[in-house]
């Protein structure tokens, strides 16, 4: 029972932060964002881009729900398995000394038995009891000690059992960390296709309708509203939102090393809500790192939001458009809270 | 010695009877060298014993403190062992406890991968029609042909990764398969664990009673003969 408890309770702790739900949620938003836009591409208007682009954050946003999910899940597994790579106790110790003791004890006693034994004389007599007790207490010794060292050699076959079938275990665990790493990286492929995917969609739409065709004022009415971007921060929003990550080779940072960093940001009426999923190189404590964040953009080139964390904890996190257009820098701090990252200032590219 | 007896029959009983997951507090290893030690330092005063011993008269005061020595040395080396047994059981115990959460685990995670291949299948199909009427919107427009096939790629990614979840399952029953064979194993090492331990017990008691019997008769040795006149003078 408190087993089954303990059980549960890990399981809880290890998907509590990220858990499959999170990308489920995610893919329905993403898969009822737009259905029909693959349908309508055909006969794009004004609005198909950002359209495009809208369906393209919610994909992204799934897909970094999901590495996350993933990545949670191998790390777990790795950590669960680890034990499978430590060698057993060593045999325990033997002493074949016990036993040459005892055949010489034993060896003595008899002889001062056979010397004592044709002897009448009382005193010896009591001698020769003495030495009878002590040699029934060495055939109890010597018997204690066979069946101890039976014992040992019985432990020491299971010990050898268990080694071959934890070796077994130790390389099916490997093969299936190695598969589950490679789902991994799949997962970060598909996502790249997605973004390439709908950035074509995007680009292809944006090209005809900056085509020297009469833009109909009644279709552009008809598309919903959006804010435009210049209206409500000096750059455009592009250099905010969408899905950005943290470059695997030369990235910069400064703080705790990120392994890697999903930020995904997006905007509704001029306000933003996002979602960090990081993993830092860390010493000690918690490496993962998961928070949301929201807030209204506002007209300055530093976007700061409030930060609130799957804990409960809260910070908050600087957007600062990159020097170049898909470059965005992020500082962010939270709370101080122990074993868990508190701040982090690093360059993400967008995906 | 009692004391050493009870203190070796409460370590295996405690041994099999304390809660699971606590980490040993000390790895055996290092008290299995301890314990070797030991045993080494009294099989060279146990080995030595008869000689020196009958380089003495039988009343000589000496006789006692070298039987003494000797026993105190047995009890030192059965102490060590008995520290050690209890720490490599409990890594058994501990190492057993981990298998079994590790094999639940395991299994609810094999559960998962059913799920997975289910998400996939939805993407798959989802994919599929959005590739249908892409290809309907390509005919209308051929600049979408490099979006199509972008799409094409990704669909064939997703059922990749269905195939891909296909060999998962087989390798995770393969290795839940291999930890409840490990699971086994160490369920019958902690068995003969604790079969060691409680014949060790009884080792531990032989050992004591022949002391005591060596002791023994050399007190009787000594009141036979009695005191030579030179020991009586320094009594």
């Amino acid at each position: 029972m408190r087993r089954g408890l303990l059980f549960t309770v890990l399981v809880l702790c290890a998907f509590g932060e990220v858990s499959r739900e999170g990308y489920r949620g995610a893919y329905k938003v993403w898969r009822q964002t737009d259905p029909n836009l693959e349908r309508e591409a055909g006969s794009a208007g004004p609005a198909f881009g950002a359209d495009a682009d809208r369906v393209a954050n919610e994909a992204a946003k799934y897909a970094s729900e999901r590495r996350a999910y993933l990545s949670q899940a191998v790390a777990e597994k790795e950590r669960r398995l680890a034990w499978l790579e430590q060698a057993p106790a060593p045999p325990p110790p033997s002493s074949p000394g016990a036993a040459q003791v005892i055949v010489s004890e034993t060896s003595a006693v008899r002889h001062s038995l056979e010397v004592y034994g044709t002897d009448l004389d009382p005193g010896l007599q009591q001698a020769r009891a003495m030495l009878e007790r002590e040699n029934l207490a060495l055939v109890s010794v010597r018997d204690a000690v066979a069946e101890g060292r039976k014992a040992v050699e019985a432990e020491t076959s299971a010990s050898a059992i268990e080694e071959q079938a934890r070796l077994q275990a130790l390389s099916q665990s490997r093969e299936a960390m190695t598969v589950m790493k490679k789902s991994l990286e799949e997962a970060s492929q598909e996502a790249s296709a997605w973004a390439e995917y709908y950035r074509q969609l995007s680009d292809e739409a944006r090209q005809v309708t900056a085509a020297p065709v009469p833009a109909a004022p009644s279709v552009v009415a008809a598309a919903p509203p959006r804010q435009p971007a210049a209206s409500i921060t000096p750059l455009p929003l592009a250099r905010y939102t969408g899905a950005w990550t943290f470059p695997p080779v030369n990235g910069l940072f400064h703080g705790p090393q990120p392994e890697f960093v999903d930020l995904v940001v997006h905007e509704q009426n001029g306000r933003a809500d996002g979602t960090l999923f990081g993993r830092f190189k860390v010493s000690s404590g918690d490496p993962v790192l998961r928070f949301d964040f929201s807030g209204d953009f506002r007209n300055t080139r530093n976007q700061v939001f409030n930060v609130e964390t799957s804990d409960g904890i809260k910070g908050t996190i600087e957007l600062i458009p990159g020097p170049a257009f898909n470059l965005l820098e992020i500082n962010f701090q939270i709370e101080p809270k122990p074993g868990k990252v508190q701040q982090g200032n690093m360059l993400l590219v967008k995906k | 010695m009692a004391k050493l007896i009870c203190f070796i029959l409460l370590a295996a009983a405690g041994v099999s009877a304390q809660e699971p997951a606590a980490a040993p507090a000390q790895r055996s290893d290092a008290l299995a060298e301890t314990a070797r030690k030991a045993a080494a330092d009294w099989e060279i005063l146990a080995k030595g014993l008869e000689a020196k011993v009958a380089r003495m008269l039988p009343c000589d005061p000496r006789v006692k403190t070298t039987i003494e020595e000797v026993s105190r040395a047995s009890e030192t080396r059965l102490v060590s062992q008995g520290q050690y047994l209890q720490a490599a059981a409990a890594e058994a115990k501990h190492d057993l406890e981990t298998a079994r959460s590790t094999l639940e685990a395991e299994q609810a995670s094999a559960r998962e991968i059913e799920v997975e291949r289910a998400e996939a299948d939805q993407e798959r199909i989802a994919v599929e029609g959005q590739l249908a009427d892409l290809i309907e919107s390509a005919k209308k427009r051929p600049s979408l042909e490099d979006a199509r096939n972008k799409l094409a790629l990704i669909a064939t990614m997703i059922r990749q990764r269905a195939a891909e979840l296909e060999q998962q399952t087989a390798r995770r029953t393969a290795l839940n398969s291999a930890l409840a064979d490990v699971a086994t194993a160490l369920q019958a090492r902690q068995k003969a664990m604790d079969a060691q331990l409680a014949a060790f017990a009884i080792e531990t008691s032989r050992w004591a009673d022949y002391y005591a019997a060596r002791l023994a008769r050399a007190q009787t040795e000594c009141a036979i003969t009695g005191p030579s006149p030179a020991q009586k003078k320094k009594q």
